[in-house]
Parts: structure tokens; C-alpha cells; sequence
């Protein structure tokens, strides 16, 4: 009698034992998990180069003011009819699924064609598409600086008599976090509520 | 006592009033079909054009193009062309009484490089359709004469090689469905 009570005591702390652990496995998973995104992680050992362009008014701004948002940022050009105002639009969309945690989230657009995009036109090009983006150009040399720690490529290509030149370019956008790390790459056609929710863990949440 | 039988018959009466106005409220979002020849075009928009106040401050005496002039508006149009007949047609070109220019573009992606380049036709083969739509297929406005809001409509016309001009109304908006 003794010896089956000892027994069914052991079975039912081990149940418990078993139950214990499960529960706290399923308690931590989320922790122990590598988190998934939908953009391409990046492993960063240091924050972003810095890099100081023009926006609206001929402002000096730099990559390090943003400190303590995640910035998306991106190289394209204002007369860049059909990929960048895409990825502009699904940029917006990405704003307004982020509601309230958007305040945290810099968008920037760098023009890779300087010659046709003055500061203040990029900067009213983007604000078009949401009035939190900013807009960046400089000279020829800053914007070169600028994008090749980012292994962002973009050359002028032959146009016709209407349109000059076209210019080709990396049409991917990088996620920093409030560090400043690069920490996510966006291919070209991400939607915007998948680059939100990358976003939203990126600012922790 | 009567009224009570009647209560249904107004009820089915009401509905069968309402059913035939909801019907060009759903039309109004997917664009009208378009038919010229064995062709029929759908779901065509243009992507809006915005004007830029900063631009206005300094103009330049070289307008229409995209040169150095900060007022040029650039826009692009999108739709579906289908092809029901037996035999393959091409779009050659197009128009817009609202664009100084327009080309007829593709967009290709390698190494995540976009490179956006003019190409000589679309070509719609015969049982098949071919797509304009953003990061391909593209009619590019070049110089919009007007700023472009989402809801207004911009006239285009299509020129094809076998199945002739066609001119419609395309509406603007934000993307695509």
C-alpha cells in the first residue's frame, strides 16, 4: 500500500516535473528563438559610417541625428518615374500600420542624381509621399560618400531627347536601429506592413 | 393584418431598388474594360504627379524635358492589355493630351540594381496578355502639364500595330489594385 502511494506520489511529481519545464520552454521560446523578419538581417560589429548631406533650406543633417529611431534609408532620384515612388508608397503604408511607433522611425531618401535634384526639391519630392520623410542631395562627391559604405551602386545611363538621362541604382532599403547598426536590407517589392513589423522589432516592440 | 403580408414584399421591393445603384459604385473602383479590336484593356491607372512649389523658385528656360528644369512632372501609366484574338499585336506607342513626351518603358533588376530603359514596343502575344505595372512594364509620361491627384482622370491613347488607336480615361491613383 505504502509502496504504491510512494509510487504515485513520484509519477505525479514527475508529471509535474515535465509539466514545469514545458511551460517554462513555452515561456521563453520567444527569447530563445532567433526572431524572423521579413527583410535580410544584417550582422553589424559597429554603427553605420556618418555621412552629412542637404535637405530643405540647405539644412545640414547627418545620419547620426537620428540616434534613438530606426532609419530606413534609401538612394533613389526624383525623376525616377516607376521603382522609387513604389518603395516610397509602401514606405507610407509602413507609417501608417506603425501608428503611434512611428515617431521613432526616420525615412530618408538620398538622391543619387545631384545635377537634377536640389535639396529642396528632394525634400518636397518625399514629403509628397508622407510629411515625416526627409529628402537629402549635396554635391556629387558627398552623395558617393555617402552610399558606398551602404553598397549602394547607381549610374547615369543613356536616355532619349525627353528624358536626358536615367539613372540606375540599388533599389534596396536599409533598416539602422536606434543604435545606428545597420540591422535589416528590404528588397525591392517588400510591403509595407511587412517592413513594419520588422520595424516594430527593431524598436523592441 | 394586411400590412403584416405586405411587410416583406416592401422589404423585397427595397432591396431589388437598391441592387441596381450598388452596381456602378463597385464599377467605379475597377476601371471600365477598354475594347479596341481583338484587344481589351483593364485595370488601367496613372501613379499621381505632384507640383513642386520649390521648383517654381527656380525655373529654367529649358521646359518639357527631363533636363535641368525642376517643374518637369513625370508620371507613368499601368494597366492590363488582353489579347483574344489569334494573332500577336504590339503596342507601339503612346499619347497623352497631359504629357509634352511619352515612352514606353522596362525596368529590369539585377544584383537588386534597378535600371529603368526605352523599349521600341510591348509586344501582346496572340491568347496572352501583357502587364504594365510598377518595376516592369511601364508607359512613362515625360513633362505632365498638369499636377495629378488621385481621383482625376488623365485621357490616353494606345497605338497598336494591328489593332489600331484607342483613346480612353485612365484614373489616378495611389497603385494598383
Amino acid at each position: 500500500m505504502s509502496r504504491f502511494k510512494l509510487f504515485a506520489g513520484a509519477l505525479i511529481a514527475g508529471v509535474a516535473l515535465v509539466g514545469l519545464v514545458v511551460a517554462a520552454y513555452l515561456a521563453l521560446r520567444p527569447r530563445l528563438t532567433p526572431t524572423s523578419f521579413h527583410g535580410q538581417w544584417i550582422d553589424s560589429i559597429s554603427p553605420a559610417s556618418d555621412f552629412v548631406l542637404q535637405t530643405a533650406g540647405s539644412r545640414s543633417v547627418s545620419l547620426s541625428d537620428f540616434r534613438g529611431r530606426v532609419v530606413l534609408l534609401f538612394f533613389g532620384y526624383r525623376f525616377c518615374p516607376d521603382v522609387c515612388p513604389l518603395t516610397l508608397y509602401e514606405m507610407k503604408q509602413m507609417m501608417e500600420a506603425l501608428g503611434p511607433d512611428g515617431e521613432r522611425v526616420q525615412v530618408i531618401m538620398v538622391s543619387v542624381d545631384p545635377e537634377r535634384d536640389p535639396p529642396d526639391l528632394v525634400d518636397e519630392h518625399v514629403k509628397n509621399f508622407h510629411p515625416s520623410f526627409i529628402g537629402l542631395s549635396g554635391s556629387a562627391d558627398d552623395i558617393a560618400a555617402a552610399a558606398t559604405p551602404f553598397g549602394i551602386f547607381y549610374q547615369q545611363t543613356e536616355g532619349s531627347a525627353n528624358t536626358t538621362y536615367l539613372v540606375s541604382h540599388t533599389a534596396t532599403v536599409t533598416a539602422l536601429d536606434t543604435e545606428g547598426y545597420v540591422r535589416l536590407i528590404f528588397h525591392h517589392g517588400m510591403q509595407g506592413k511587412d517592413m513594419a513589423e520588422d520595424v516594430r522589432q527593431l524598436l523592441g516592440r | 393584418m394586411r400590412i403584416r403580408y405586405l411587410i416583406p414584399w416592401l422589404m423585397l421591393a427595397a432591396v431589388a431598388a437598391c441592387a441596381p445603384a450598388a452596381t456602378p459604385t463597385e464599377d467605379h473602383h475597377a476601371a471600365a474594360a477598354v475594347t479596341v479590336g481583338n484587344l481589351e484593356i483593364t485595370g488601367a491607372w496613372v501613379r499621381p504627379a505632384a507640383k513642386m512649389e520649390a521648383g517654381a523658385a527656380m525655373a529654367t528656360p529649358e521646359a518639357g524635358g527631363m533636363g535641368m528644369d525642376p517643374n518637369t512632372l513625370l508620371s507613368a501609366a499601368y494597366m492590363t492589355i488582353h489579347n483574344e484574338g489569334g494573332e500577336d499585336d504590339k503596342l507601339l506607342s503612346a499619347g497623352s493630351d497631359i504629357a509634352a513626351a511619352v515612352e514606353l518603358h522596362n525596368v529590369k533588376m539585377e544584383n537588386d540594381v534597378m535600371s529603368m530603359f526605352q523599349v521600341p514596343f510591348i509586344a501582346v502575344p496572340a491568347d496572352e496578355h501583357a502587364t504594365l505595372k510598377p518595376g516592369s512594364y511601364h508607359i512613362m509620361l515625360i513633362g505632365v502639364t498638369r499636377e495629378l491627384k488621385v481621383g482625376d482622370h488623365v485621357s490616353l491613347t494606345l497605338n497598336f500595330e494591328k489593332a489600331g488607336s484607342v483613346t480612353f480615361e485612365a484614373e489616378v491613383r495611389e497603385a494598383g489594385e
